[in-house]
């Protein structure tokens, strides 16, 4: 393979990843270096603790993944950096650092949404051409499809979303966050199926319901049938929605992206959705399917080869960033 | 029998029910759902399609229910001319959604799934039916109301995005002339969709 000619960092730090990522334009991954923050068990994120990590991090991270690709700064050709929507603290980390390389040496500076880098580093990852997206990370639980210049949504939550699920439960059950291998594991060895709220409207789905009931009943019920019942309600709620946009939109494709997207038994659920609609399910690689820099450095590339990047002075973080407003560059 | 659409939740056949034309809706049972799951979903959603559907007829036109089972309902076929399809041409009849749930809301029952393919235009009666109360719920609650008008604003944004402005307009105009409440609820509704969307809060890093 032609591994391409003009290099770009990518750096990651909406939520508890710091990561950086050297690509080139044709799409080789040089190199995708990624240091985790881990809150103490049963604690949730704090975004200051994390941003803190993250600044510890940062310069071994970007300096490993420079090293690895075998490239100094100089032969870059821009930084990109996740721009939003995340925790403030953590983006401002990102964001600043990002600002620092681009006005020192020199390069155009492109700010990424963290949700389209999962999206678009999967349509590379998968080979999908127009598929119905399943984007399921720590800050989205969304259905999405192209429509022109924009990424538009077909479906979310209407309030929590399902990696916050996860780790919620995780918490109130003990578990350090993120919590979804654990919680997959624990799953496995469930047995009995505890009735918990099932909620769909229209194509939305509503999360926040599971998690009260799980409080309520949290003594009665062992957590290996806890694990087990959040998972089949909240991925079945998930693969019903799908099938619904699936229905209306007629894609031959699904794709999906995310985190949660590494677990087991959603695959599989999505993937007989998809089937009884005729659609292929494409996962994205489990290397790739957490927050990493990759996703941030590809999507670099695709506004620079459009010509869209900017000077480090105007460089911004936008908590809320929501998908259905960036314009993509390219088609 | 003749499959006329396959949704995510159900099959729709035609048929004949003694000597009338029929529609049977199916909920099939999902492969990848565990059993306790999936038989109470579609039991439920059976029971409480047929219920509702009887409830609303109070307020708006709904197919007549022939026969209700396990996981199927009977009931009046009331043809094939879907809003979704008028909608792209006469975008203002848009109304007619918005006084059918202004009606339905006024009555305390929220439809779950408000969509352009969900209200059919009966020729024989010569009216407007709304259909697909699966996900339907008894409600005061607000919130529950506002749900059901976000949904319609998306499906609007989603499958309308021609005819948007004029088309949710006159969704607006026909929910706002039936209810005293529009006002309390389209504020409720730009709550609703600031969680998703939240304000912008744009800033420089410093
Ligand atoms: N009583 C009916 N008369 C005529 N067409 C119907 C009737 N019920 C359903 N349909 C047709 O089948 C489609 C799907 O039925 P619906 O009850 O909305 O199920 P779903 O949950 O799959 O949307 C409708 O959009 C409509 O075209
Ligand atoms: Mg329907």
């Amino acid at each position: 393979m032609d591994r391409g000619r003009i290099v770009g960092l990518g750096i990651e730090s909406t939520a508890h990843t710091f990561g950086a990522s050297v690509m080139t334009e044709k799409g080789a991954i040089l190199s995708n270096v990624k240091d985790v923050y881990r809150p103490p068990a049963g604690s949730g994120i704090h975004p200051r603790d994390a941003s803190r990590h993250h600044s510890e991090v940062a310069p071994s991270v970007i300096k490993r993944a420079l090293s690895e690709a075998g490239v100094s700064f100089g032969d870059l050709s821009f930084v990109a950096y996740s721009a939003g929507p995340g925790l403030g603290p953590c983006l401002k980390v990102g964001a600043t650092l990002a600002r620092f390389i681009s006005s020192y040496y020199r390069k155009p500076i492109i700010p990424v949404h963290h949700g389209v880098g999962h999206v678009e580093l999967g349509m590379l990852l998968t080979g999908a051409v127009d598929p119905l997206v399943v984007l399921i990370s720590g800050g989205h639980t969304m259905l999405l499809a192209r429509a022109g210049k924009r990424w538009r949504v077909f479906g979310e939550t209407l309030d929590i979303t399902l990696g916050q699920l996860i780790d919620q439960f995780g918490r109130a059950i003990g578990l350090p966050s993120p919590a979804g291998p654990l919680v997959e594991d624990l799953a496995k060895k469930g047995r009995r199926y505890v009735s918990l709220p099932y909620i769909v409207k229209g194509n939305d789905l509503s999360y926040s319901g599971i998690i009260s009931e799980v409080k309520r009943i949290i003594k009665k019920e062992s957590p290996e049938d806890l694990a087990f019942s959040v998972q089949e309600t909240a991925f079945s709620m998930l693969a019903e929605t799908s099938e619904r946009a699936l229905a209306l939109l007629k894609k031959s494709e699904v794709m999906v992206v995310g985190g949660v997207a590494a677990n087991t038994r959603l695959r599989e659920m999505l993937d007989a959705a998809s089937s009884r609609h005729g659609a292929q399910l494409k996962v994205v690689p489990p290397a790739y399917a957490g927050d990493c820099g990759a996703q941030i450095a590809w999507v670099g590339h695709l506004y620079f080869l459009n010509g869209v990047y900017t000077k480090p002075e105007n460089a911004w973080v936008d908590q809320s960033w929501r998908i259905d407003e960036v314009d993509l560059a390219w088609s | 029998m003749e499959l006329i659409s396959k949704g995510a939740e159900a099959d729709i056949y035609k048929g004949r029910w003694a000597g009338l034309d029929a529609i049977y809706k199916v909920r099939a049972s999902k492969p990848y759902m565990i059993s306790e799951l999936d038989e109470r979903l579609r039991r439920e959603r059976t029971v409480r399609e047929a219920r509702m559907m009887l409830a609303a007829r109070q307020v708006v036109p709904t197919p007549f229910i022939f026969y209700v089972g396990n996981s199927i309902i009977v009931m009046e076929d009331v043809g094939r001319r879907r809003l979704k399809e008028e909608l792209g041409n006469k975008p203002t009849e848009a109304r007619i959604l918005g006084e059918y749930l202004g009606r339905l809301h006024s009555v305390g029952i929220m439809h779950g799934d408000p969509n352009t393919s969900n209200v059919i235009f009966n020729e024989s009666s010569n009216r407007w039916y709304i259909i697909d109360f699966g996900l339907s719920l008894h409600t005061r609650r607000f919130e529950d109301f506002a749900t059901d008008v976000h949904l319609v604003n998306e499906v609007f944004i989603v499958q309308h995005q021609e005819v948007y402005e004029e088309a949710f307009r006159s969704f607006l105009d026909g929910y706002s002339s039936v209810t005293e409440n529009a006002g309390l609820i389209v504020e409720k509704v730009k709550e609703i969709e600031r969680r998703g969307r939240y304000a912008r809060r744009r800033s420089f890093i410093f």
